[in-house]
């Protein structure tokens, strides 16, 4: 396992995500997912299990089964986080439709087999609880900072790509936030502090996404959606 | 030295000049010039309330003490909103006065000027126990009034809503009181807990930004109350959650976490020795605020540590995440008042399982009736330092949190 955030720039780094924090024990089984420099972490990244729906809910929507999953990810007594989903998930059918006949443009040699809204699942995935790990001394035990969304936007240093979303009230002691940031910052880590109510404010996913916010539904060839089987390791 | 502590330590004591018994009236005054002002209300005659100067935590200074007109009235409860300050008055028997609210211009501190006061006497009222005011506008009130009879003596205060937007004329804008208490109510009279009947009537009455549209009210016996506000002349309910019986009653405060969707509810112990234990701090599910779950209780030392101590041991006040930039404002560390059980913080990051995070016990405050401290009300700055108040003679300790 590759622990830490460097800026070298190679190998995977290894983020656990949907936990408070790590198991003491063993036989631990969280989720994680390997993060690359050079690669954004994406909605349909084929990593990110989507499990199938809920017994009665087959019918719903491709994209509210993954928003749902995220939320549930979260953990639970969370509005901040859920509010954030919910709010993003808007933002991005925003974009789609305000580049509707561009995107259709670019699917029209295919006969109706995309529709505009499946580039949804093209854009940057929010990771709720995802634990950061931080740069360490040497010989030293790994170190994680949790953050409550994490995007991976695929810079080619690790150090540059990772942008963190904290939401206010924090959820930590006030000493260990204080910690949380300052280790944060220097790992490199940009972080983005938001106000309850904050993520329905003009310019938020702006903020955090940079230009990819407007431009996630052209960086790939070709929509893939969630959930997909995965091929074997051979 | 401290008694025993966990996290915490103690930056200074302040014993305002030997009146060093509080009430349930903390607020935070930042001053024209910079300073911190942090304003108590007394637990009883012959002081009002006091001013401290908290601007150096270590080194706290009392600004201004006031007195009260006679000894048959205590304030009990203050809030401050900018430069203007509400302090209850609370008879020890009906019919007396000042019972009521009194409006007070603090621009300068050392000079509190008094604007108005709003008359809750009455033959069958006490006037004002308790008192919320952080919006400038309204204050929210437990209270008795001249034409408010209860069936019982013991159900004598009331929600009621004072319109103090023009503050030299305040008015009442609405009130609310539990159906059955009052002489005249068509509904029938509540059933009184067998064990400790402690009355149906209100203690903190709480009102946010975050939902102007909503009370929080601790009814004592009647439990914890979400009353819908948005028209202020008829509030009305829209849940309401009781744990007594079988538990021992005294719902003091309804401390709503809105971005976790949960209420922590504070009970009240009255009865020294812990005699009326349990008296809990409540972790209680609100995602369906018609629907109110509790999910768990704050670990609290068990009453045969405690009880024998001296005075009395349980919940009572918390830091009510008061919305303003003085306050800290957490939906995470529940900070509490446990009379000689002190200060304990926890963390319900985990809403399920409570942790305690840290605590404070002061040594038993010397000149106290009660060899034991007894932590009556806390605030907690937006630095995350915590002002505790004794209920007797310590006056004010400042800590410090370490974590």
């Amino acid at each position: 396992m590759k622990g830490p955030l460097t800026c070298a720039g190679e190998g995977p780094v290894l983020v656990p995500y949907g936990v408070d924090r790590l198991p003491t024990s063993s036989g631990w089984d969280s989720p994680c997912l390997n993060l690359r420099s050079g690669e954004v972490l994406r909605l349909n990244c084929e990593e990110f299990d989507l499990p199938p729906p809920i017994v009665g809910q087959e019918d719903r929507p491709l994209d509210q089964q993954l928003a749902d999953h995220l939320k549930r990810l979260a953990g639970g007594w969370d509005r901040s986080s859920t509010g954030f989903i919910d709010a993003y998930f808007a933002f991005l059918r925003s974009v789609i439709v305000n580049h509707h006949h561009e995107i259709e443009a670019r699917f029209a040699g295919f006969a109706g087999l995309f529709e505009p809204a499946d580039t949804l699942y093209s854009a940057p995935l929010p990771l709720p609880r995802a634990l950061v790990p931080l740069p360490e001394d040497a010989g030293a035990a790994p170190r994680w900072a949790r953050v409550d969304i994490m995007f991976w936007l695929g810079g080619q240093h690790p150090c540059q790509t990772a942008r963190a979303v904290l939401f206010s009230p924090s959820r930590l002691p006030p000493k260990a936030e204080r910690l949380r940031r300052e280790s944060l910052a220097a790992a490199g880590v940009n972080i983005t502090v938001l106000e309850p109510g904050a993520e329905a404010s003009p310019g938020v996913f702006e903020a955090i996404l940079g230009d990819r916010a407007h431009t996630f539904w052209r960086d790939e060839t070709l929509p893939t959606a969630p959930g997909g089987p995965r091929l074997p390791d051979i | 030295m401290p008694h025993l502590s966990a996290n915490m330590k103690l930056l200074s004591q302040n014993r305002l000049l030997e009146n060093g018994g509080v009430g349930e009236g903390i607020s935070m005054q930042q001053t024209a010039d910079g300073r911190r002002i942090l304003w108590l209300a007394h637990e009883g005659p012959p002081a009002n309330f006091t001013a401290v100067d908290v601007t150096d935590p270590r080194r706290t200074k009392v600004v201004v003490q006031t007195r009260l007109p006679h000894m048959q009235v205590r304030s009990n409860s203050l809030e401050v909103s900018g430069n203007l300050m509400a302090v209850a008055y609370q008879t020890v028997s009906v019919g007396l006065q000042p019972a009521g609210v009194e409006l007070f211009d603090i621009s300068t501190p050392e000079s509190p000027k008094s604007i108005a006061f709003f008359d809750c006497s009455g033959p069958h009222s006490r006037g004002v126990h308790a008192l919320w005011f952080v919006d400038g506008e309204y204050v929210h009130c437990a209270t008795g009034f001249a034409d408010f009879q209860p069936r019982n003596p013991l159900d004598d205060q009331f929600y009621m809503i004072i319109d103090v937007r023009n503050p030299a004329k305040p008015v009442e804008a609405g009130r609310w009181w539990l159906p059955g208490t009052r002489v005249g109510d068509a509904e029938p009279a509540p059933q009184r807990l067998s064990k400790l009947d402690a009355g149906f009537r209100a203690h903190n009455t709480n009102v946010y930004p975050q939902r102007p549209d909503r009370a929080y009210v601790g009814y004592i016996d009647g439990g914890a109350v979400i009353l819908d506000i948005a028209d202020k002349s008829t509030p009305k309910v829209v849940s309401r959650w009781n744990p007594a019986p079988p538990f021992m009653g005294f719902t003091h405060t309804v401390l709503p976490l809105f971005s976790r969707d949960l209420l922590v509810v504070s009970e009240e112990s009255v009865v020294d020795a812990a005699q009326d234990w349990p008296k809990l701090t409540w972790i209680v599910d609100a995602r369906h605020e018609a629907n109110l779950v509790p999910i768990s209780l704050c670990p609290l030392p068990a009453p045969e540590e405690f009880g024998p101590k001296g005075g009395r041991y349980g919940s009572h006040n918390l830091h009510e995440n008061h919305p303003s930039p003085l306050a800290f404002r957490s939906d995470t560390l529940i900070f509490g008042a446990y009379f000689n059980g002190g200060v304990r913080v926890f963390d319900i990051a985990d809403p399920t399982r409570p942790v305690e995070a840290a605590s404070f016990v002061p040594e038993p405050p010397a000149g106290s009736r009660i060899n034991a401290v007894q932590i009556n009300d806390i605030y907690v700055d937006e630095q995350a330092t915590v002002y505790a108040v004794d209920r007797y003679a310590g006056g004010l300790y400042v800590l410090e949190l370490d974590i």
